[in-house]
Protein backbone atom coordinates (compact mmCIF):
# COMPACT_ATOMS: atom_id res chain seq x y z
CA UNK A 1 0.00 0.00 0.00
CA UNK A 2 1.58 3.28 -1.06
CA UNK A 3 0.78 6.05 1.39
CA UNK A 4 2.19 9.52 1.69
CA UNK A 5 5.43 9.37 3.70
CA UNK A 6 4.73 12.16 6.16
CA UNK A 7 1.37 10.64 6.94
CA UNK A 8 3.11 7.34 7.65
CA UNK A 9 5.83 8.70 9.91
CA UNK A 10 3.39 10.89 11.84
CA UNK A 11 0.92 8.10 12.44
CA UNK A 12 3.71 5.59 13.01
CA UNK A 13 5.04 7.68 15.89
CA UNK A 14 1.53 7.76 17.30
CA UNK A 15 1.15 3.99 17.00
CA UNK A 16 4.52 3.35 18.60
CA UNK A 17 3.62 5.61 21.52
CA UNK A 18 0.26 3.84 21.71
CA UNK A 19 1.92 0.42 21.91
CA UNK A 20 4.34 1.60 24.57
CA UNK A 21 1.57 3.14 26.66
CA UNK A 22 0.41 -0.42 27.30
CA UNK A 23 3.77 -1.83 28.32
CA UNK A 24 7.52 -1.43 27.81
CA UNK A 25 8.79 -3.21 24.72
CA UNK A 26 11.96 -3.74 22.74
CA UNK A 27 12.24 -3.01 19.04
CA UNK A 28 11.57 -6.42 17.60
CA UNK A 29 8.60 -6.91 19.92
CA UNK A 30 7.05 -3.68 18.63
CA UNK A 31 7.32 -4.70 14.99
CA UNK A 32 5.91 -8.11 15.75
CA UNK A 33 2.98 -6.73 17.75
CA UNK A 34 2.22 -4.08 15.14
CA UNK A 35 2.22 -6.68 12.38
CA UNK A 36 -0.18 -8.94 14.26
CA UNK A 37 -2.56 -6.20 15.34
CA UNK A 38 -2.82 -4.50 11.98
CA UNK A 39 -3.33 -7.85 10.23
CA UNK A 40 -0.15 -7.33 8.22
CA UNK A 41 -1.21 -3.91 6.90
CA UNK A 42 1.64 -2.22 8.72
CA UNK A 43 4.80 -3.97 7.72
CA UNK A 44 7.08 -1.55 9.50
CA UNK A 45 10.69 -1.98 8.44
CA UNK A 46 13.14 -2.10 11.32
CA UNK A 47 15.26 0.38 9.40
CA UNK A 48 12.44 2.89 9.82
CA UNK A 49 11.59 1.93 13.39
CA UNK A 50 14.93 2.62 15.06
CA UNK A 51 15.46 6.16 13.75
CA UNK A 52 11.88 6.83 14.84
CA UNK A 53 12.50 5.43 18.32
CA UNK A 54 15.73 7.39 18.73
CA UNK A 55 13.98 10.51 17.58
CA UNK A 56 11.14 10.07 20.07
CA UNK A 57 13.72 9.45 22.76
CA UNK A 58 15.54 12.64 21.93
CA UNK A 59 12.26 14.52 22.29
CA UNK A 60 11.91 12.94 25.75
CA UNK A 61 8.74 11.09 24.77
CA UNK A 62 10.50 7.79 25.44
CA UNK A 63 13.29 6.54 27.64
CA UNK A 64 15.26 3.36 27.13
CA UNK A 65 16.91 0.97 29.52
CA UNK A 66 18.71 -2.34 29.39
CA UNK A 67 17.19 -5.44 30.84
CA UNK A 68 18.17 -9.06 30.73
CA UNK A 69 15.43 -11.45 29.67
CA UNK A 70 16.10 -15.18 29.30
CA UNK A 71 19.83 -14.58 29.18
CA UNK A 72 19.55 -11.93 26.47
CA UNK A 73 20.21 -8.24 27.00
CA UNK A 74 17.42 -6.18 25.53
CA UNK A 75 17.03 -2.48 25.05
CA UNK A 76 13.56 -1.68 26.26
CA UNK A 77 11.69 1.51 25.54
CA UNK A 78 9.26 3.06 27.96
CA UNK A 79 6.87 5.99 27.44
CA UNK A 80 7.35 9.09 29.58
CA UNK A 81 4.71 11.38 31.03
CA UNK A 82 5.53 13.86 28.29
CA UNK A 83 5.12 11.09 25.73
CA UNK A 84 1.70 10.19 27.09
CA UNK A 85 0.60 13.81 26.83
CA UNK A 86 1.86 13.95 23.27
CA UNK A 87 0.00 10.74 22.45
CA UNK A 88 -3.28 12.15 23.80
CA UNK A 89 -2.85 15.26 21.68
CA UNK A 90 -2.07 13.22 18.57
CA UNK A 91 -5.00 10.89 19.22
CA UNK A 92 -7.54 13.69 19.40
CA UNK A 93 -6.03 15.31 16.29
CA UNK A 94 -6.32 12.00 14.52
CA UNK A 95 -9.93 11.47 15.57
CA UNK A 96 -10.87 14.91 14.39
CA UNK A 97 -9.12 14.33 11.10
CA UNK A 98 -10.65 10.92 10.46
CA UNK A 99 -14.12 12.19 11.43
CA UNK A 100 -13.74 15.00 8.94
CA UNK A 101 -12.61 12.63 6.21
CA UNK A 102 -15.55 10.31 6.91
CA UNK A 103 -17.97 13.22 6.79
CA UNK A 104 -16.62 14.48 3.50
CA UNK A 105 -16.74 11.06 1.93
CA UNK A 106 -20.23 10.40 3.26
CA UNK A 107 -21.43 13.62 1.68
CA UNK A 108 -20.00 12.69 -1.65
CA UNK A 109 -21.33 9.18 -1.73
CA UNK B 1 23.48 -8.82 1.84
CA UNK B 2 25.14 -10.19 4.95
CA UNK B 3 24.52 -8.81 8.40
CA UNK B 4 28.02 -7.34 8.77
CA UNK B 5 27.68 -5.64 5.41
CA UNK B 6 24.31 -4.20 6.36
CA UNK B 7 25.57 -2.89 9.69
CA UNK B 8 28.69 -1.34 8.24
CA UNK B 9 26.65 0.38 5.51
CA UNK B 10 24.31 1.84 8.14
CA UNK B 11 27.09 3.00 10.43
CA UNK B 12 29.13 4.48 7.60
CA UNK B 13 26.34 7.02 7.12
CA UNK B 14 26.77 8.21 10.69
CA UNK B 15 29.48 10.84 10.73
CA UNK B 16 30.02 10.80 14.45
CA UNK B 17 32.35 7.89 15.11
CA UNK B 18 31.38 7.50 18.74
CA UNK B 19 27.67 7.06 17.96
CA UNK B 20 28.21 4.07 15.67
CA UNK B 21 28.68 1.48 18.37
CA UNK B 22 25.47 2.55 20.09
CA UNK B 23 23.45 2.07 16.91
CA UNK B 24 25.08 -1.09 15.57
CA UNK B 25 24.52 -3.08 18.71
CA UNK B 26 20.79 -2.46 18.77
CA UNK B 27 20.30 -3.21 15.06
CA UNK B 28 22.35 -6.38 15.34
CA UNK B 29 20.16 -7.65 18.17
CA UNK B 30 17.11 -6.98 16.05
CA UNK B 31 18.43 -8.93 13.06
CA UNK B 32 19.33 -11.87 15.29
CA UNK B 33 15.85 -11.87 16.86
CA UNK B 34 14.19 -11.74 13.47
CA UNK B 35 16.38 -14.52 12.08
CA UNK B 36 15.59 -16.67 15.07
CA UNK B 37 11.86 -16.12 14.50
CA UNK B 38 12.18 -17.17 10.85
CA UNK B 39 14.17 -20.22 11.83
CA UNK B 40 11.40 -21.18 14.23
CA UNK B 41 9.05 -21.08 11.25
CA UNK B 42 11.18 -23.78 9.65
CA UNK B 43 13.45 -21.82 7.33
CA UNK B 44 17.12 -22.84 7.11
CA UNK B 45 19.55 -20.80 9.24
CA UNK B 46 21.26 -19.17 6.29
CA UNK B 47 18.06 -18.26 4.52
CA UNK B 48 16.54 -16.94 7.76
CA UNK B 49 19.49 -14.62 8.27
CA UNK B 50 19.27 -13.44 4.68
CA UNK B 51 15.59 -12.72 4.98
CA UNK B 52 16.05 -10.96 8.30
CA UNK B 53 18.63 -8.59 6.83
CA UNK B 54 16.44 -7.87 3.80
CA UNK B 55 13.55 -7.18 6.16
CA UNK B 56 15.55 -4.31 7.69
CA UNK B 57 15.13 -2.12 4.62
CA UNK B 58 17.54 0.22 2.92
CA UNK B 59 20.68 0.61 5.07
CA UNK B 60 21.61 3.97 3.55
CA UNK B 61 18.23 5.51 4.27
CA UNK B 62 18.32 4.21 7.84
CA UNK B 63 21.90 5.39 8.34
CA UNK B 64 21.12 8.86 7.07
CA UNK B 65 18.12 9.26 9.39
CA UNK B 66 20.20 8.04 12.32
CA UNK B 67 23.01 10.42 11.43
CA UNK B 68 20.57 13.30 11.74
CA UNK B 69 19.79 12.31 15.33
CA UNK B 70 23.17 11.18 16.59
CA UNK B 71 25.43 14.10 15.95
CA UNK B 72 27.40 16.31 18.28
CA UNK B 73 25.28 19.16 19.56
CA UNK B 74 26.24 22.63 20.64
CA UNK B 75 24.14 24.16 23.37
CA UNK B 76 23.57 27.55 21.79
CA UNK B 77 21.63 28.95 24.74
CA UNK B 78 24.56 28.57 27.09
CA UNK B 79 26.97 29.86 24.48
CA UNK B 80 24.83 32.98 24.06
CA UNK B 81 24.57 33.48 27.81
CA UNK B 82 28.30 33.13 28.33
CA UNK B 83 28.89 35.59 25.49
CA UNK B 84 26.76 38.18 27.32
CA UNK B 85 28.53 37.42 30.60
CA UNK B 86 32.00 37.79 29.05
CA UNK B 87 31.15 41.12 27.43
CA UNK B 88 29.61 42.50 30.64
CA UNK B 89 32.64 41.33 32.59
CA UNK B 90 35.06 43.05 30.18
CA UNK B 91 33.08 46.30 30.28
CA UNK B 92 33.00 46.16 34.05
CA UNK B 93 36.75 45.70 34.34
CA UNK B 94 37.35 48.45 31.78
CA UNK B 95 35.39 50.72 34.14
CA UNK B 96 37.21 49.42 37.23
CA UNK B 97 40.55 50.06 35.53
CA UNK B 98 39.56 53.68 35.11
CA UNK B 99 37.98 54.17 38.57
CA UNK B 100 40.90 53.02 40.65
CA UNK B 101 43.90 55.39 40.64
CA UNK B 102 46.19 52.48 41.32
CA UNK B 103 44.91 50.45 38.36
CA UNK B 104 44.64 53.51 36.12
CA UNK B 105 48.33 54.18 36.73
CA UNK B 106 49.13 50.95 34.92
CA UNK B 107 47.46 52.22 31.75
CA UNK B 108 45.38 49.68 29.88
CA UNK B 109 47.49 46.79 31.17
CA UNK B 110 44.83 45.80 33.70
CA UNK B 111 42.07 45.55 31.12
CA UNK B 112 44.39 43.88 28.64
CA UNK B 113 45.13 41.17 31.20
CA UNK B 114 41.45 40.61 31.87
CA UNK B 115 40.74 40.28 28.16
CA UNK B 116 43.68 37.90 27.76
CA UNK B 117 42.39 35.70 30.59
CA UNK B 118 38.96 35.64 28.97
CA UNK B 119 40.52 34.57 25.67
CA UNK B 120 42.53 31.83 27.41
CA UNK B 121 39.27 30.84 29.09
CA UNK B 122 37.47 30.49 25.75
CA UNK B 123 40.31 28.45 24.26
CA UNK B 124 40.32 26.06 27.21
CA UNK B 125 36.51 25.94 27.26
CA UNK B 126 36.46 24.82 23.63
CA UNK B 127 39.21 22.29 24.30
CA UNK B 128 37.26 20.78 27.19
CA UNK B 129 34.12 20.88 25.02
CA UNK B 130 35.85 18.70 22.41
CA UNK B 131 37.09 16.35 25.10
CA UNK B 132 35.27 13.08 25.43
CA UNK B 133 34.35 13.08 29.10
CA UNK B 134 33.68 9.33 29.11
CA UNK B 135 37.39 8.69 29.75
CA UNK B 136 36.50 9.38 33.37
CA UNK B 137 34.49 6.15 33.24
CA UNK B 138 37.70 4.32 33.86
CA UNK B 139 40.17 7.03 34.84
CA UNK B 140 38.32 9.11 37.44
CA UNK B 141 40.26 7.74 40.42
CA UNK B 142 43.77 7.98 38.93
CA UNK B 143 42.89 11.40 37.50
CA UNK B 144 41.59 12.69 40.84
CA UNK B 145 44.56 11.27 42.75
CA UNK B 146 47.02 12.63 40.20
CA UNK B 147 45.38 16.03 40.31
CA UNK B 148 45.62 16.24 44.10
CA UNK B 149 49.23 15.02 44.02
CA UNK B 150 50.13 17.69 41.46
CA UNK B 151 48.52 20.41 43.57
CA UNK B 152 50.34 19.15 46.65
CA UNK B 153 53.71 19.07 44.87
CA UNK B 154 52.92 22.46 43.37
CA UNK B 155 52.31 23.93 46.81
CA UNK B 156 55.40 22.30 48.33
CA UNK B 157 57.83 23.06 45.49
CA UNK B 158 56.50 26.08 43.61
CA UNK B 159 54.21 27.54 46.26
CA UNK B 160 54.35 31.27 46.76
CA UNK B 161 53.42 32.65 50.11
CA UNK B 162 51.28 35.76 50.03
CA UNK B 163 49.95 37.35 53.20
CA UNK B 164 50.80 34.17 55.09
CA UNK B 165 48.81 31.90 52.79
CA UNK B 166 50.23 29.75 50.03
CA UNK B 167 47.70 30.91 47.51
CA UNK B 168 49.74 30.63 44.34
CA UNK B 169 51.78 28.09 42.48
CA UNK B 170 54.38 29.59 40.22
CA UNK B 171 54.50 27.83 36.91
CA UNK B 172 56.88 29.57 34.54
CA UNK B 173 55.47 33.01 33.92
CA UNK B 174 52.07 32.01 35.32
CA UNK B 175 50.86 32.35 38.87
CA UNK B 176 48.13 29.80 39.40
CA UNK B 177 45.72 30.37 42.24
CA UNK B 178 45.47 27.20 44.34
CA UNK B 179 41.94 27.84 45.65
CA UNK B 180 40.67 28.27 42.09
CA UNK B 181 42.49 25.19 40.81
CA UNK B 182 40.91 23.15 43.58
CA UNK B 183 37.46 23.78 42.05
CA UNK B 184 38.54 21.65 39.10
CA UNK B 185 38.61 18.73 41.52
CA UNK B 186 34.79 18.79 41.76
CA UNK B 187 34.10 17.03 38.43
CA UNK B 188 36.86 14.51 39.16
CA UNK B 189 35.23 13.82 42.51
CA UNK B 190 31.92 13.31 40.69
CA UNK B 191 33.64 10.74 38.47
CA UNK B 192 34.95 8.96 41.56
CA UNK B 193 31.42 8.79 43.03
CA UNK B 194 30.27 7.27 39.74
CA UNK B 195 33.01 4.65 39.83
CA UNK B 196 32.00 3.49 43.31
CA UNK B 197 28.40 2.71 42.35
CA UNK B 198 27.22 -0.74 43.24
CA UNK B 199 29.68 -1.05 46.11
CA UNK B 200 27.20 -0.45 48.93
CA UNK B 201 28.09 0.88 52.36
CA UNK B 202 31.74 -0.06 52.05
CA UNK B 203 32.18 2.63 49.37
CA UNK B 204 31.35 5.29 51.96
CA UNK B 205 34.59 5.37 53.89
CA UNK B 206 36.51 5.59 50.62
CA UNK B 207 34.32 8.48 49.54
CA UNK B 208 35.06 10.17 52.86
CA UNK B 209 38.76 9.83 52.09
CA UNK B 210 38.34 11.38 48.64
CA UNK B 211 36.55 14.29 50.35
CA UNK B 212 38.91 14.79 53.27
CA UNK B 213 42.16 15.00 51.31
CA UNK B 214 41.28 18.06 49.18
CA UNK B 215 39.68 19.60 52.25
CA UNK B 216 42.98 19.08 54.08
CA UNK B 217 44.84 20.78 51.22
CA UNK B 218 42.41 23.70 51.35
CA UNK B 219 43.02 24.04 55.08
CA UNK B 220 46.76 23.92 54.51
CA UNK B 221 46.65 26.94 52.19
CA UNK B 222 44.75 27.98 54.39
CA UNK B 223 41.45 28.87 52.80
CA UNK B 224 38.33 28.32 54.87
CA UNK B 225 36.05 29.55 52.10
CA UNK B 226 37.33 27.11 49.47
CA UNK B 227 37.11 24.37 52.03
CA UNK B 228 33.51 25.25 52.79
CA UNK B 229 32.59 25.40 49.11
CA UNK B 230 34.29 22.11 48.31
CA UNK B 231 32.64 20.30 51.21
CA UNK B 232 29.24 21.72 50.24
CA UNK B 233 29.75 20.57 46.65
CA UNK B 234 30.85 17.10 47.79
CA UNK B 235 27.81 16.85 50.06
CA UNK B 236 25.39 17.77 47.25
CA UNK B 237 27.00 15.37 44.78
CA UNK B 238 27.01 12.56 47.32
CA UNK B 239 23.31 13.20 47.98
CA UNK B 240 22.53 13.03 44.27
CA UNK B 241 24.49 9.78 43.97
CA UNK B 242 22.62 8.24 46.90
CA UNK B 243 19.25 9.44 45.54
CA UNK B 244 20.09 7.79 42.22
CA UNK B 245 20.50 4.57 44.18
CA UNK B 246 24.10 4.09 43.03
CA UNK B 247 25.09 2.44 46.28
CA UNK B 248 21.91 0.43 46.85
CA UNK B 249 21.56 1.54 50.45
CA UNK B 250 18.62 2.75 52.50
CA UNK B 251 18.44 6.24 51.02
CA UNK B 252 16.33 7.81 53.73
CA UNK B 253 18.45 6.58 56.63
CA UNK B 254 21.76 7.42 54.98
CA UNK B 255 20.73 10.91 53.94
CA UNK B 256 19.15 11.79 57.29
CA UNK B 257 22.28 10.69 59.13
CA UNK B 258 24.54 12.38 56.60
CA UNK B 259 22.84 15.77 56.58
CA UNK B 260 22.31 15.68 60.32
CA UNK B 261 26.03 15.18 60.81
CA UNK B 262 26.96 17.66 58.10
CA UNK B 263 24.91 20.52 59.53
CA UNK B 264 26.14 19.97 63.06
CA UNK B 265 29.80 19.57 62.12
CA UNK B 266 30.90 23.06 61.03
CA UNK B 267 29.05 24.81 63.82
CA UNK B 268 30.49 22.42 66.35
CA UNK B 269 34.01 22.62 64.97
CA UNK B 270 34.09 26.38 64.60
CA UNK B 271 32.54 26.90 68.01
CA UNK B 272 35.05 24.57 69.64
CA UNK B 273 37.99 26.24 67.93
CA UNK B 274 36.71 29.69 68.84
CA UNK B 275 36.12 28.81 72.47
CA UNK B 276 39.40 26.96 72.97
CA UNK B 277 41.31 29.69 71.16
CA UNK B 278 42.66 27.33 68.53
CA UNK B 279 41.67 29.48 65.57
CA UNK B 280 44.42 31.44 63.86
CA UNK B 281 44.48 35.01 65.11
CA UNK B 282 42.93 36.59 62.05
CA UNK B 283 40.24 33.92 61.81
CA UNK B 284 39.11 34.49 65.37
CA UNK B 285 39.20 38.23 64.78
CA UNK B 286 37.03 37.93 61.66
CA UNK B 287 34.51 35.79 63.47
CA UNK B 288 34.52 38.06 66.49
CA UNK B 289 34.11 41.11 64.28
CA UNK B 290 31.19 39.54 62.49
CA UNK B 291 29.47 38.48 65.69
CA UNK B 292 29.95 41.77 67.50
CA UNK B 293 29.67 44.06 64.45
CA UNK B 294 32.83 45.74 65.66
CA UNK B 295 33.36 48.70 63.34
CA UNK B 296 37.13 48.83 63.73
CA UNK B 297 37.72 45.17 63.18
CA UNK B 298 35.60 44.64 60.13
CA UNK B 299 36.87 47.29 57.75
CA UNK B 300 36.01 45.64 54.42
CA UNK B 301 32.52 44.65 55.43
CA UNK B 302 31.82 48.12 56.81
CA UNK B 303 33.00 49.93 53.70
CA UNK B 304 30.96 47.48 51.60
CA UNK B 305 27.85 48.08 53.73
CA UNK B 306 28.43 51.83 53.45
CA UNK B 307 28.58 51.64 49.67
CA UNK B 308 25.51 49.46 49.48
CA UNK B 309 23.48 51.86 51.56
CA UNK B 310 24.15 54.56 48.98
CA UNK B 311 23.20 52.44 45.96
CA UNK B 312 20.92 54.08 43.43
CA UNK B 313 18.11 52.05 41.90
CA UNK B 314 19.73 52.38 38.52
CA UNK B 315 22.38 54.57 36.96
CA UNK B 316 25.97 55.66 37.59
CA UNK B 317 26.74 56.66 41.12
CA UNK B 318 29.58 59.19 40.62
CA UNK B 319 30.08 59.67 44.35
CA UNK B 320 30.92 56.03 44.95
CA UNK B 321 33.07 55.72 41.80
CA UNK B 322 35.77 57.98 43.22
CA UNK B 323 35.83 56.08 46.52
CA UNK B 324 35.56 52.60 45.09
CA UNK B 325 39.26 51.82 45.45
CA UNK B 326 38.95 52.28 49.23
CA UNK B 327 37.25 48.90 49.34
CA UNK B 328 39.95 46.22 49.20
CA UNK B 329 38.85 43.57 46.74
CA UNK B 330 36.34 45.86 45.01
CA UNK B 331 37.13 44.12 41.72
CA UNK B 332 37.38 40.58 43.12
CA UNK B 333 35.78 39.54 46.43
CA UNK B 334 33.43 42.53 46.48
CA UNK B 335 32.69 42.75 42.79
CA UNK B 336 28.97 42.43 43.48
CA UNK B 337 29.02 45.37 45.90
CA UNK B 338 30.85 47.41 43.27
CA UNK B 339 28.26 46.63 40.61
CA UNK B 340 25.32 47.44 42.88
CA UNK B 341 26.74 50.59 44.43
CA UNK B 342 27.98 52.05 41.15
CA UNK B 343 25.38 50.87 38.65
CA UNK B 344 22.41 50.42 40.92
CA UNK B 345 20.32 47.73 42.55
CA UNK B 346 18.68 46.72 39.28
CA UNK B 347 22.10 46.01 37.75
CA UNK B 348 22.79 43.68 40.68
CA UNK B 349 19.44 41.97 40.22
CA UNK B 350 20.18 41.53 36.53
CA UNK B 351 23.54 39.99 37.34
CA UNK B 352 21.96 37.49 39.74
CA UNK B 353 19.23 36.76 37.19
CA UNK B 354 21.87 35.99 34.54
CA UNK B 355 23.50 33.51 36.90
CA UNK B 356 20.17 31.99 37.84
CA UNK B 357 19.40 31.50 34.17
CA UNK B 358 22.81 29.93 33.52
CA UNK B 359 22.46 27.60 36.51
CA UNK B 360 18.96 26.49 35.51
CA UNK B 361 20.29 25.65 32.05
CA UNK B 362 23.25 23.73 33.47
CA UNK B 363 21.12 21.66 35.84
CA UNK B 364 18.47 21.03 33.21
CA UNK B 365 21.11 19.72 30.80
CA UNK B 366 22.56 17.56 33.55
CA UNK B 367 19.33 16.00 34.72
CA UNK B 368 18.13 15.37 31.15
CA UNK B 369 21.23 13.26 30.61
CA UNK B 370 20.81 9.58 30.02
CA UNK B 371 24.46 8.96 30.62
CA UNK B 372 24.71 9.04 34.41
CA UNK B 373 28.37 9.97 34.41
CA UNK B 374 27.45 13.00 32.30
CA UNK B 375 24.64 13.81 34.71
CA UNK B 376 26.85 13.87 37.80
CA UNK B 377 29.67 15.76 36.03
CA UNK B 378 27.23 18.45 34.94
CA UNK B 379 25.87 18.67 38.47
CA UNK B 380 29.43 19.04 39.78
CA UNK B 381 30.05 22.08 37.57
CA UNK B 382 26.66 23.59 38.37
CA UNK B 383 27.12 23.11 42.11
CA UNK B 384 30.56 24.75 42.09
CA UNK B 385 29.08 27.82 40.38
CA UNK B 386 26.07 27.84 42.68
CA UNK B 387 28.20 27.57 45.85
CA UNK B 388 30.59 30.30 44.68
CA UNK B 389 27.67 32.56 43.80
CA UNK B 390 25.90 32.02 47.13
CA UNK B 391 29.01 32.57 49.25
CA UNK B 392 29.92 35.65 47.25
CA UNK B 393 26.44 37.15 47.68
CA UNK B 394 26.34 36.34 51.41
CA UNK B 395 29.72 37.95 52.08
CA UNK B 396 28.97 40.92 49.86
CA UNK B 397 25.67 41.58 51.57
CA UNK B 398 27.31 41.25 54.99
CA UNK B 399 25.36 38.14 55.92
CA UNK B 400 28.51 36.06 56.39
CA UNK B 401 31.90 36.80 57.98
CA UNK B 402 34.44 38.30 55.61
CA UNK B 403 36.26 35.61 53.72
CA UNK B 404 37.80 35.46 50.27
CA UNK B 405 35.14 34.85 47.65
CA UNK B 406 34.91 35.10 43.94
CA UNK B 407 32.10 35.53 41.49
CA UNK B 408 32.64 33.14 38.56
CA UNK B 409 33.50 34.93 35.28
CA UNK B 410 33.48 38.34 37.01
CA UNK B 411 36.01 38.52 39.82
CA UNK B 412 39.41 39.54 38.56
CA UNK B 413 42.19 36.97 38.50
CA UNK B 414 43.31 34.74 35.65
CA UNK B 415 42.98 31.37 37.36
CA UNK B 416 39.43 31.97 38.54
CA UNK B 417 38.30 33.12 35.12
CA UNK B 418 39.98 30.29 33.24
CA UNK B 419 38.69 27.64 35.68
CA UNK B 420 35.12 28.96 35.33
CA UNK B 421 35.28 28.69 31.55
CA UNK B 422 36.75 25.20 31.79
CA UNK B 423 33.92 24.01 34.01
CA UNK B 424 31.42 25.46 31.57
CA UNK B 425 33.26 23.71 28.74
CA UNK B 426 32.59 20.44 30.53
CA UNK B 427 28.86 21.20 30.61
CA UNK B 428 28.95 21.91 26.87
CA UNK B 429 30.79 18.63 26.33
CA UNK B 430 28.06 16.75 28.17
CA UNK B 431 25.44 18.33 25.93
CA UNK B 432 27.58 17.63 22.88
CA UNK B 433 27.61 13.91 23.53
CA UNK B 434 24.06 13.56 24.81
CA UNK B 435 22.84 11.47 21.86
CA UNK B 436 26.14 9.79 21.28
CA UNK B 437 27.61 8.26 24.38
CA UNK B 438 25.78 5.28 25.70
CA UNK B 439 26.70 3.77 28.98
CA UNK B 440 28.16 0.33 28.73
CA UNK B 441 25.18 -2.00 28.96
CA UNK B 442 24.52 -2.66 32.56
CA UNK B 443 21.72 -4.91 33.67
CA UNK B 444 19.16 -2.96 35.54
CA UNK B 445 16.15 -3.72 37.62
CA UNK B 446 12.83 -3.48 35.81
CA UNK B 447 12.29 0.16 36.75
CA UNK B 448 13.09 2.52 33.89
CA UNK B 449 15.08 5.67 34.50
CA UNK B 450 12.88 8.64 33.90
Amino acid sequence: MAIDRTLISGSMAMMILGLLSEKDMYGYEMIDTLRQRSQNVFELKAGTLYPLLHNLEEKHFLVSYEQEVLGKKRKYYSITREGKKHLERKKSEWQEYSRAVTHVLALEV
Amino acid sequence: MRMEEYLSTVTEQIRCQRARELVAYELKDHILDQAEAYEAEGISAEEAMDKAVREMGDPIETGVSLDRIHRPRMEKGILGLIGIISILSIFLHAAFGAYSPELAAGGIGYLKNHIMYTIYGYILMLMVYRLDYSILNRWAKPAAAGFLALIWIGIKVFGISYNGAISYIRFGPFFLSVPMLLYLYAPLYAGVLYQYRGEGYKAFWKIVLWSVIPSFIALKIPSVSVNAILLAVFAVLFTIAVCQNWYQVNKKKVLTAFWGGMSALPVLLLGLLYVTGNLAGYQAARLHAFLTKDANMNYQANVAAGFLSRSPLLGRNEAVITELAQLPGFNSDYVFVSVVSVYGILAGVLLVALFAFLLIKIFRISFCQKNRLGMILGCACGTVFLAQLLLCLLVNLGLFPTTSTSLPFFSCGGSGIVVSYMLLGLVLSIYRYKNILSEKPETKAAEPVS
